[in-house]
């Protein structure tokens, strides 16, 4: 499945062609073979916050972490595991590199078409990248929500 | 579903012994599994995935990323249901687009259907690919101008559940800003 979303010159005919002689872009490349801030955070820790989105159906899931400064609500520490294609893979290591260092409201920002552009994603791809920005949205909420948790106690 | 008496069926022997034991709905709504392509976008569907999708499981893909807000009908809707729908929904943008194009070769260069996935090419503007997602029973779009987006069939029409936005619509404005001359009314008769 990681290597099934290449596109085969065999699969395309005609003007698809077009799309069959597209290659990855280099930096989705580098993200894939080298990727940045692989692994996982305690997730049952009030400080942390995890997203899983993506459906094992469709062969790709994300699950990205987050551990936020309790007082600043900076994004100490960020960590990343996919399942899925080369793209999906670069997106969601690229979202991570983002996100480090920046305020929870800065990182909820983070659009879907920054990390395409970033990675030169073909039209096909776009879909990966908006996994990325639901990964990392629905980890800021995760937080959010135990953070509501922790501080009504 | 499977008229077995008390005897459970494997998927493995019911298509060599027990034909006879399948309602004709079942055969029909299985008989595609064969001849669908594992070798285009849908590629990372697992056939195995979509005989599962077969019995109606509950739906795990979120509309948005926690999922809470997607409608009964949604979840319930039939994976045969969704096969007419989106397949009938798919060849009749494609006569219209294929009219488009006719009419504005150079601005509108190409547009093919192939195995579910529709592609639409606008030299000036970008490539448009419109995919059917069948896992989710959705249809998927990428656009140059707004991006990747989601649609669930709700009510009659493909629905994002993102930003409540009817797929028709997006193509409607975004194909018309993208020939200003022409009269862009897609699946309207």
């Amino acid at each position: 499945m990681l290597t099934s979303t290449v596109f085969k010159p065999s699969v395309l005919k005609g003007p698809g062609m077009m799309l069959a002689r597209r290659a990855y872009h280099p930096r989705v490349i580098e993200h894939y073979t080298r990727p940045r801030n692989v692994g996982s955070l305690d997730r049952h820790s009030p400080s942390v916050g995890t997203g899983l989105v993506g459906a094992p159906a469709c062969g790709d899931v994300m699950r990205l972490q987050i551990q936020v400064d309790d007082r600043t609500g900076v994004i100490e520490n960020v960590k990343f595991k996919t399942f899925g294609c080369g793209s999906a893979i670069a997106s969601s290591s690229y979202v991570t590199e983002l996100v480090k260092g920046k305020r929870l409201d800065e990182a909820a920002r983070i659009k879907n078409t920054e990390i395409a552009a970033h990675l030169s994603l073909p039209p096909v791809k776009l879909h990966c990248s908006m996994l990325a920005e639901d990964a990392i949205k629905a980890a800021i909420a995760d937080y959010r929500a135990k953070r509501a948790a922790t501080v009504l106690k | 579903m499977l008229k077995s008496g008390s005897r459970l069926i494997t998927i493995k022997n019911f298509s060599i012994k027990s034909n006879k034991l399948l309602s004709t709905k079942t055969i029909r709504s299985l008989s595609y599994i064969p001849t669908r392509q594992i070798n285009n976008l849908t590629s990372y569907c697992s056939i195995k995935q979509s005989l599962t999708t077969q019995y109606n499981f509950h739906r795990h893909y979120a509309g948005f990323t926690h999922g809470s807000d997607i409608p009964e009908e949604v979840i319930n809707m039939t994976t045969r249901e969704y096969e007419v729908a989106a397949n009938q929904f798919l060849d009749s943008l494609l006569d219209d687009l294929e009219q488009l194009s006719e009419d504005y070769p150079t601005k509108f260069s190409d547009v093919e259907l192939n195995q579910g996935v529709l592609t639409l090419v606008f030299p000036e503007v970008g490539t448009y690919v419109i995919n059917k997602q069948p896992p989710n029973k959705q249809i998927w779009l990428s656009s140059p101008i707004s991006g990747p987006n989601r649609f669930d069939y709700i009510k009659g029409n493909w629905v994002s559940m993102r930003n409540r936005t009817k797929l028709i619509d997006v193509l409607n404005k975004e194909i018309s800003s993208a020939l200003p001359d022409a009269e862009v009314n897609l699946l309207h008769d």
